[in-house]
């Protein structure tokens, strides 16, 4: 209130000085500049209205104007996100206007597509992250920005440094890619947002809706992530340094068998089956197992009995530490923002690593008072070892899970051994053997612009735009040999990728205002995008030496050599055209129009994609009088997005060779292959666009002067002509046994509700809490005749799911269902196992599986939809507070009604694979006298086949995770400026702290298998055991010369 | 943006890299190409995976270890479960192993198909290299359906007329069983027509493979008279031999040897990412031990090795599963077949122990050994994917001397029958024998001699016949396909099952179901995408 009478008063002092020397009735020519109060930069396309009048005119792009008023007129100058000013024209020639920004966020400029709106215009549904308050913390990159931060927005990522990471906007509205479309300074990506140096972000925009979204036409049909980085703002250079260190650890580790336990387990599995003198190569034959002093099994006395528990000896503590310094200043003519940044975090998993540095150069200059022209460019490294997790085999944490305890980590000489009936390899010896495998990625992204001004309000601008990304691997191999895993001779595998991406972007800007109430902006553009790739691998074995200077394909077998290389190259091209008009700030309207020909469909390359919205500011009507609410807007919005994210030249017929399945020794040679070629795929000449129908109702509220703002958004959204890889049948031949195809539709409808309270600023204890509840429901709603479900691929099957199938899309169910058998209980006795006919080779102790379609018989027809890895809804709550120097804040994200198919119990559970540990569960399992549990008997045999994919794998998975609590403290500012620092603030911050979950796994935030295969959307929620999410204690400090 | 419109239509248009076109595949160089890729996936190997030991060339699962010859091995019964699966004859139509093995010899199928329509098309090729190349073709279709059909019976059919998706859509009851058979005949007849009598590459079959090959499915349908005549074109006119050593017959280095009919041809370090042109099907199967990286699958049975028990005078099969103790007479190619604790393994100059048989509690001490490579080999990849360059023989010389025995027999002429009977044992009697590891003399006690009485019975003739066969091709694959076409799978592996399960454990509750398990069921995934059109195998 202060604030407002100071402003108030200025003005008023301001009228009486300029009135007394006016001279009222002359028409006379005035000009002037517009500028940024707080910057001082001009301020281009600023409306100046003769007030009561339809005079007006705008800033051009040197901020200066010109137009004719009588003396004693007022002008009136508004522009988004400032607030609005009146001048009375007195008789001086020169009217300079400082524009102050508006404090509320509805002035708040968002970027939407190649232009820029006031929130208030808005008539699409866009969520907007609050950065600002975010670099304060300590986030590792994009996905901890976004999680939980807007309603419809879904964070799927891998607990891994540096892995995946998969944002899912208002659900899942294809099959094969879900990703949005990130637009980084107006250059698209889908990759490199792991490179992003969080610090350099100054906003994040979500386009979530088709009417906000379409813009972006071809590829927008899952929403649009716009990332607008820092530019140079202040007169005076302004330094800033960000740096936080932390120690991670894992905090829920499954409990196996020790090595006693698994001993007796065995016994037990073995005499169900029938056997009467148990034997084991380690644990002897007797009446009882019995442990060794060593467990060779060729006589040798190398390897020590144990009890190891094997998922303590992969984690460990581990480090993470940030570093971030930029340099900004900007003037009229000139801006510049300069940014380095580094940043480390050590895996949890021992030996797994991700780095990251950055270097960034936004800047732009002003040339002839007409011509803006900049770049904004980013140059980064980024360095990650990793490994496989969450898959059947090859995954280090299973594992763990998998070997026995009876093992120990080293023999009797030191190197790593592992347990001589199985061939799993030593965990942390695959991890340390892997310790120097880095995946480097150098990056160059961002892009050249220059703009013109044409004539008042009509500024032409063009952009090239950039994203070059090289990749380099050298995989070593070691040889080694442990009882039973093994590599003869040591390997070098050396992959090579180049990506090079350009985009360039060319529109026509319009911006009048009309008779003060018609505000109109016009954009046109076209847009050419260029994408190729291509790779090299080679490989030698048989190194010399193992260490890190050896690792160069020079130094190994020459007539090991082998080689491999492709390229790809798709392209698109589009037009697209955008008008908004609003009437006295009420009435919106925003229409778009947007055709792309993409290179990737043959006849049917073009599709267009229309939008519109229109939104109504009821709180701006004359009749509406309401001092509890100050701001009400109901929004409608129509559109039509596209997806075109297939693979290239599925659509042409071609012959191709394959070094894994082409070639043949038809000479007889023993060392040498003569080339054949195969059909390269089955081409769809025929592939169509697929279509995404979104209609979105929503409104925005603002009540007790918008210290509460409200959004709530209903959206339904159709998409037709679903392109998947679809399966043909068999008889095709396993080499292309797919095509792509347009196959079905797939609906999702939801509701999202975001909700902020501020309290009075003007108290000392100052605080803010944000509540987002979003509830999706997803199904298919129809594949085309001669397909009965979406599957996935076997050969994918195998590899992460040992063959399971665990999860299916089917008509009228969510996408990646699981599937499968369902128990119904235990036989607990013999003759209740024999009574069923159904499963005759049960016996009391096994599962009693539901026969569906009581056709007196299990088998494949009884499998059904057992569950979904989607929630009923999901939320976050945040609280943040200040008091006096002191700050502190809460996050909390939750999720419920989500299932998990923990596919881990397949080796854990279950004695089929007798040589792997068990689960702690087994000790649990039935027996005669332990009938009252879940856990069917142990068998070696199992001939009920009780590990079938089944209800029993199904677990509910809803949680409530305190995310990030924060304590942070500011020096007063005598205090800081004593050592010259304007600001200084320093905070603890913990993450993970707890989780409410009933799921027993190591946590129930499971993430994709991968986060790259065409198959990730098919299989959600399954657990393998996963790289789990860390609890973290950072001290890190904030601050600003 | 006046360029970006002026050249938007070539700017969309952008064509793949490394490709042929449909036109550029047809001249006579390109034409080779398709040709030499339906060879290729002779070994099973049809995509990036690595997992062809599911869809195997040698059908080491889907003929050995479902037989009373060989165990599943590897790490316990749920290592490769779905091959357990087949061995107590527990599947389903979901059987992962049932669906890939189909996808491999479908993929076999469109190749030939692809490649004999563009032979059809081709311009300015040799017209007798062009009827060369088609009787190559057909012939490698025929071998493709004859493996179809006899592990799943009843297959959709289709041929090198067959081009769009929508023609893939067919029903696998179109043609009677006899149909099919006439079908796959006709190939090998046409094959036989148009193939010369020796060929450059070994990898390609003459005409006398062709006539070998005509021969087998003459011996599967029971057609003696035919199959005498076939069998008898080869042996006159083939130019074959057996080799001296029977052990020799397995060796790289007697790669495409004069006993060889048809083998698929292996190769490693050739500049394959991942070595797949070796014998990738098979790559599971090496022992344990010091030298090999214990997949320990393929694991022989208790009841082989008892098989292989002889008489210590006569050195004729003692039969009855008696079990072999140390110090017991046995036919010397056991030695080469299985690995027996105590008894030298190849060359490695060490005796191969129990302590090398992986899960030896559950799959007992046994490993392979006649078709594994010696460590030292150089034909031998020590690394992953641990395969060979040693080829896999689809037909050998033994194979057709044996059938025309067979068919001698099952005409009455038991004599004709006995004297090739003998032609086998005589070279395994005649062969090296597997010795102790000074090399001072033999590992056991061998013993081996000859029918020398006449057969007294059809019975007599055709049980040693069959034995003869079991002994001379033990892990080759054959095994089962044999004991269905003989008409007693169930008989035989009933009672297998029934005393193997008393030192194997999890052989109890095992079951062959007559008229049902003498084929695999049709994989689920063709049904469910087959439009309708494909009918289960009985039972399943």
């Amino acid at each position: 209130m202060k604030k407002h009478v100071q402003g108030f008063s200025v003005l008023f002092l301001f009228l009486i000085f300029t009135s007394a020397f006016q001279a009222f009735g002359q028409n006379i020519q005035i000009s002037g500049k517009v500028t940024d109060a707080s910057t001082g930069q001009t301020l281009p396309g600023v409306s100046i209205l003769v007030k009561n009048t339809t005079v007006g005119t705008t800033t051009g792009l040197n901020g200066k104007y010109s137009l004719q008023a009588k003396i004693g007129s007022k002008l009136v100058f508004s522009y988004i996100g400032y607030q609005t000013q009146s001048v009375v024209v007195s008789n001086q020639k020169i009217i300079d206007v400082v524009m102050k920004p508006t404090a509320t966020s509805l002035g708040q400029v968002i970027v939407t597509g190649y232009m820029t709106e006031r929130k208030r215009d808005l008539t699409g549904a866009v969520s907007v992250v609050k950065v600002g308050k975010m670099i304060s913390q300590p986030v590792s990159g994009i996905d901890k920005m976004l999680q939980g931060r807007a309603a419809g927005v879904d964070v799927i990522s891998s607990g891994a440094p540096g892995g995946g990471v998969a944002v899912r906007i208002r659900g899942f509205s294809t099959i094969r890619n879900d990703d949005p479309l990130y637009i980084i300074d107006g250059v698209p990506t889908t990759s490199g947002i792991n490179l992003l140096n969080p610090y350099d972000i100054k906003s994040i925009q979500i386009l979530k809706d088709a009417s906000a979204a379409s813009i972006y036409g071809s590829r927008a049909a899952n929403g649009v992530i716009i990332i607008t980085t820092k530019q140079g703002n202040s007169r005076n250079p302004r330094i800033s340094f960000n740096a936080y260190t932390g120690i991670q650890s894992v905090f829920h580790l499954p409990h196996m068998l020790s090595a006693k336990e698994y001993g007796e387990a065995y016994w037990q599995a073995s005499e169900n089956d029938g056997i009467t003198h148990v034997t084991n190569a380690i644990y002897g034959s007797g009446p009882s197992p019995v442990i060794p002093a060593f467990i060779n099994t060729d006589g040798k006395q190398t390897i020590p009995s144990a009890n190891t528990d094997w998922l303590k000896v992969i984690f460990k503590p581990a480090v993470v530490q940030s570093y971030d310094l930029s340099v900004s200043q900007g003037t009229k003519k000139k801006r510049s923002f300069f940014a380095l940044s580094y940043f480390n975090r050590q895996g949890i998993l021992k030996y797994t690593n991700f780095k990251r540095i950055t270097a960034r150069i936004n800047s732009d200059y002003m040339l002839f008072d007409k011509i803006k022209i900049g770049e904004n460019l980013l140059a980064g490294f980024s360095g990650s070892t990793k490994t496989e997790t969450n898959s059947e085999l090859n995954s280090v944490v299973y594992d763990a899970y998998k070997m026995l305890s009876i093992a120990p980590v080293y023999d009797i000489n030191g190197n790593f051994t592992g347990n001589p009936l199985s061939d799993i390899e030593n965990p942390l010896g695959k991890l340390y053997r892997n310790r120097n495998n880095v995946q480097k990625t150098y990056s160059l992204f961002g892009n050249l612009y220059s703009q013109y001004e044409l004539t008042n309000g009509l500024i032409a601008k063009t952009s090239l735009g950039l994203d070059v990304s090289v990749f380099n691997f050298d995989n070593f191999n070691p040889s080694f040999q442990e009882p039973d895993a093994q590599n003869a001779v040591s390997e070098l595998n050396v992959t090579n990728r180049t990506n090079i991406n350009w985009v360039w972007t060319n529109t026509l800007n319009y911006d009048k205002t009309f008779a003060g109430k018609n505000s109109l902006n016009v954009l046109l553009g076209t847009e050419a995008i260029n994408n190729s790739m291509r790779f090299t691998t080679a490989y030698r074995n048989n190194f010399p030496l193992d260490n890190l200077n050896s690792q160069v394909l020079n130094f190994g077998n020459g007539n090991s050599q082998r080689n491999s290389g492709d390229k790809f190259e798709n392209s698109l091209i589009s037009y697209f055209g955008k008008v908004n008009y609003s009437f006295e700030n009420k009435y919106l309207f925003s229409a778009t129009l947007r055709r792309d020909g993409t290179s990737k469909l043959k006849n049917y390359k073009w599709g267009t994609f229309p939008a519109f919205s229109v939104g109504w500011r009821i709180s701006q009507e004359g009749f509406f009088h309401s001092n509890f609410i100050n701001n009400l807007k109901f929004r409608f919005g129509w559109g039509q997005t596209g997806n075109q994210s297939i693979p290239p030249y599925v659509t042409v017929a071609s012959y191709s060779s394959n070094p894994y399945y082409s070639n043949y020794a038809i000479t007889g040679s023993q060392n040498s292959v003569t080339q054949g070629y195969t059909l390269t795929g089955n081409p769809n000449p025929n592939l169509k666009w697929e279509i995404t129908t979104q209609s979105d109702v929503g409104f925005d509220l603002g009540l007790m002067k918008n210290r509460i703002t409200i959004t709530a958004d209903y959206f339904i959204k159709k998409t037709k002509n679903l392109l998947f890889n679809r399966s043909l049948p068999p008889v095709v031949g396993g080499t292309n046994v797919t095509m792509w195809d347009n196959v079905g539709s797939m609906e999702n409808k939801g509701f999202e509700f975001n909700m902020n309270y501020k309290n009075d600023p003007s108290k000392n204890f100052k605080f803010s809490v944000m509540l987002n509840v979003s509830v999706l429901r997803n199904k298919l709603t129809s594949l085309r005749t001669g397909i009965d479900f979406i599957g996935i691929n076997p050969a994918i099957l195998h590899i992460v799911n040992f063959d399971q199938e665990t999860s299916r899309t089917v008509v009228g169910e969510p996408i990646a269902s699981f599937y499968g058998y369902t128990v119904i209980g235990i036989f607990q006795s013999q003759a209740a196992a024999d009574a069923d006919k159904a499963q005759p080779n049960a016996v009391a102790g096994d599962f009693k599986f539901k026969d569906l379609n009581h056709d007196g018989i299990i088998n494949d027809k009884d499998k059904s939809i057992i569950g979904s890895p989607l929630p009923k809804f999901t939320y976050s709550l945040s609280f943040n507070s200040q008091y006096k120097n002191f700050d502190a804040s809460v996050f909390f994200i939750g999720s419920q009604g989500n299932k998990i198919y923990d596919l881990s119990r397949y080796y854990t559970d279950f004695f089929d694979l007798s040589n792997y540990n068990k689960s702690e569960r087994t000790l649990n399992a039935w027996t005669p006298e332990n009938k009252n549990t879940n856990v069917p008997r142990l068998s070696m045999n199992d001939p009920n086949h009780n590990d079938r994919p089944s209800t029993y794998f199904i677990h509910n998975a809803s949680y409530l995770i305190l995310k990030t609590l924060q304590i942070g403290y500011t020096f007063p500012k005598r205090i800081s400026m004593k050592i010259k620092i304007k600001r200084l603030r320093i905070y603890l911050e913990a993450t993970n702290l707890f989780t409410i979950t009933p799921y027993s796994g190591l946590s129930p935030e499971v993430g994709l298998q991968n986060y790259t295969s065409d198959n990730r959307n098919l299989d959600i929620g399954v657990d393998r055991g996963i790289y789990p999410p860390s609890r973290t204690f950072t001290f890190g400090v904030n601050f600003n010369l | 943006m006046l360029l970006a419109v002026a050249c938007q239509k070539s700017f969309i248009q952008k064509e793949p890299y490394g490709v042929l076109t449909e036109q550029q595949i047809l001249t006579p160089k390109n034409v080779e190409g398709l040709i030499i890729s339906a060879y290729s996936i002779l070994n099973g190997q049809m995509d990036e995976a690595s997992n062809a030991y599911n869809s195997p060339a040698s059908n080491w699962s889907f003929g050995s270890v479902t037989s009373d010859d060989m165990y599943k091995g590897g790490g316990g019964t749920g290592d490769q479960n779905s091959i357990n699966q087949m061995e107590l004859f527990t599947v389903t139509p979901d059987t992962f192993d049932i669906g890939r093995k189909w996808l491999a010899l479908y993929e076999g199928v469109r190749r030939a198909n692809v490649a004999l329509h563009a032979l059809s098309l081709v311009k300015g090729m040799a017209p007798g290299l062009k009827a060369e190349r088609i009787g190559e073709m057909k012939f490698l279709r025929g071998h493709f359906y004859f493996e179809l059909k006899i592990i799943y019976n009843r297959i959709p059919y289709y041929d090198e007329n067959t081009v769009g998706i929508k023609d893939y859509y067919v029903s696998n009851t179109k043609y009677s069983s006899a149909e099919l058979w006439g079908k796959i005949e006709g190939d090998f007849k046409a094959a036989f027509a148009a193939l010369p009598s020796t060929q450059a590459d070994p990898g390609r079959p003459t005409k006398w493979a062709a006539e070998a090959y005509l021969c087998k499915t003459y011996i599967y349908q029971k057609k003696w008279s035919q199959a005498i005549t076939a069998a008898d074109l080869v042996i006159n006119n083939g130019g074959y031999r057996l080799l001296k050593n029977f052990s020799a017959t397995f060796l790289p280095q007697n790669d495409n040897g004069p006993d060889v009919i048809f083998a698929i041809q292996y190769s490693i370090n050739d500049g394959s990412p991942k070595n797949y042109n070796g014998s990738i099907g098979d790559r599971l199967i090496p022992p344990g031990g010091p030298r090999y990286p214990r997949y320990g699958f393929e694991r022989p049975s208790q009841n082989l090795v008892n098989a292989f028990k002889t008489d210590s005078i006569t050195g004729l099969p003692i039969t009855g599963n008696s079990l072999v103790r140390p110090g017991d007479y046995v036919d010397p190619r056991l030695d080469v077949t299985v690995a027996r604790p105590g008894i030298p393994y190849k060359d490695l100059g060490i005796l191969y122990e129990k302590s090398w048989a992986r899960d030896a509690a559950v799959y007992g001490p046994f490993e392979a050994k006649k078709r594994v490579l010696s460590a030292n080999s150089p034909y031998y990849l020590a690394s992953w994917p641990y395969v060979s360059a040693s080829n896999y023989i689809f037909i050998r010389y033994a194979d057709v001397l044996l059938w025309k025995a067979e068919a001698l027999i099952e005409t009455g002429d038991l004599e004709g029958g006995r004297a090739l009977i003998n032609v086998i044992r005589n070279r395994a009697k005649n062969s090296n024998y597997v010795q102790n590891l000074a090399g001072t003399g033999n590992a056991a006690h061998y013993k081996i001699g000859l029918y020398t009485k006449p057969f007294t019975s059809f019975t007599q003739a055709i049980n040693a016949l069959r034995l003869e066969r079991r002994l001379e091709f033990a892990a080759e694959g054959q095994r089962f396909f044999d004991l269905v076409r003989w008409g007693i799978a169930a008989p035989v592996l009933n009672s297998y099952f029934a005393s193997e399960s008393k030192l194997r454990g999890y052989l109890t509750g095992a079951h062959f179901v007559k008229g049902k398990n003498e084929y695999m069921p049709i994989p689920q995934s063709e049904i469910d995408l087959g439009h309708g059109l494909i009918t289960q195998n009985p039972g399943y």
